[in-house]
């Protein structure tokens, strides 16, 4: 009978941006760090210190760091009405560096059918946000609406496609 | 979860974030010693500390446990809030330090390396620490007060075993201020968020002890259940930490 133990401790650290992009077929995601997240990731990444994420250095960081986010989906989960649907594979993942802000940009599969994408990382280590502005920007000419979104634990957005 | 906790959670977590850009964009701006910038930064942090103790974590459930069971007065809260907050504020400036001087690699990997094994450590300690209630309950359970029981020693374990986790919201900031070379406000960034935690993990304790005096005017000599149950509960809660698997 041990309490949910995650609740207990977990708290955001980390906040990052959310920009996605609805195409047809596919999302395109966009994540922008925090500035102090962005300094430490720099750190470890940023191996010739110039300030900017080389191709060399955006692999390294996938390789190192984002593969391990698949077992979280991403903290990305595509839902139609209220069924789970399966997060598919990551591609043209490319790490780079704006105003001092470490930026994430990759695409995934959209579901057929999906009616809900939601945004959150359910043990509440890193906060993602997502509002209108952040939609508006990402989607020209097209809106989707944004809700708060609460897991068990997490605190996140949903954006409604449909 | 409630529906009030869920709205209170996302108020939190976005006071955060708008508290965590305007101390990083301050820092980043300091210009060579500007008492001016440095006030409105060490400002901001008291703010942020007050602010990132309020969601979960920082050892407000095992103060609020521990004087449900103990009792005592607010001032020992307050002392008990500020103790934890120094601890978990020290803990942290002790491994960025090491981690930005000594290690100098994977900073990402090692925050939390460091924190996930510091959190399971902390777990035994706060095991150890409800067994230890648990006993003294059962020791004074003929007693009419049994607080008596409970001296500095015990605070101290309690606050050491909660405090021992580094706070990776004042790691990061440190981190990022030594990195750009404000190392002194760094230091002094993470002072003043503890002193704002500590008054989050004191009001924890004083609301744990108003309860506990009109729970004991209530539950009168079957007081010792409740007193009973926060030490399990202690118990369960440090054990929870040490089985804790990512």
């Amino acid at each position: 009978m041990l309490l949910p133990i995650t609740f207990l401790f977990a708290h955001p650290h980390c906040f990052i941006d959310v920009y996605p992009s609805i195409r047809e077929k596919q999302i395109e995601i966009t994540w922008i760090m925090d500035e102090m997240s962005s300094q430490i990731m720099l750190m470890d990444f940023d191996r010739d210190h110039n300030g900017q994420l080389s191709s060399q250095e955006s692999l390294s960081l996938f390789q190192e760091t984002f593969v391990s986010l698949k077992k979280y989906n991403y903290y990305i989960r595509f839902l139609r009405q209220k069924t789970l649907l399966p997060t598919g594979k990551v591609s043209n993942f490319r790490a780079s560096v704006s105003k001092g802000k470490v930026q994430y940009r990759f695409r995934l599969p959209l579901p057929a059918g999906t009616t809900t994408v939601r945004f959150c990382d359910e043990e509440n280590y890193t906060a993602f946000i997502v509002n209108d502005a952040f939609v508006r920007k990402a989607n020209a000419g097209k809106f989707y609406k944004v809700k708060p979104y609460n897991g068990e634990i997490g605190v996140g957005y949903a954006m409604e496609l449909k | 979860m409630t529906e009030l906790y869920e709205k209170l959670l996302h108020y939190i977590t976005l006071w955060q974030y708008e508290l965590n850009m305007i101390v990083s964009s301050n820092i980043r701006s300091v210009d060579g010693g500007s008492l001016e910038s440095t006030f409105v930064i060490l400002g901001i942090a008291f703010l942020y500390g007050v602010i990132h103790a309020i969601g979960p974590g920082h050892g407000k459930a095992l103060v609020g446990l521990y004087f449900l069971k103990t009792g005592g007065n607010y001032m020992r809260a307050l002392k008990m809030g500020y103790l934890i907050a120094g601890i978990h504020a020290l803990s942290a400036l002790i491994v960025t330090l090491l981690l930005f001087y000594v290690i100098q690699t994977l900073f990402s990997k090692t925050f939390w390396d460091i924190s996930r094994f510091s959190i399971q450590f902390s777990g035994a300690l706060i095991a150890i620490v409800g067994i230890y209630l648990i006993y003294e309950t059962y020791k004074h359970r003929r007693d009419k007060d049994i607080a008596v029981s409970f001296n500095n020693k015990s605070d101290l374990a309690v606050a050491f075993s909660a405090g021992i986790v580094p706070c990776p919201g004042v790691m990061t900031i440190t981190l990022f201020a030594i990195s750009l070379g404000h190392v002194a406000l760094g230091v002094a960034t993470a002072i003043v968020m503890s002193i704002g935690m500590g008054l989050t993990i004191s009001l924890a304790g004083i609301v744990s002890i108003g309860a506990k005096k009109r729970g004991n005017k209530f539950l009168g000599k079957y007081g010792i259940a409740l007193q009973l149950a926060a030490a399990a509960l202690v118990l369960v809660l440090g054990l929870s930490l040490l089985l804790y698997k990512q």
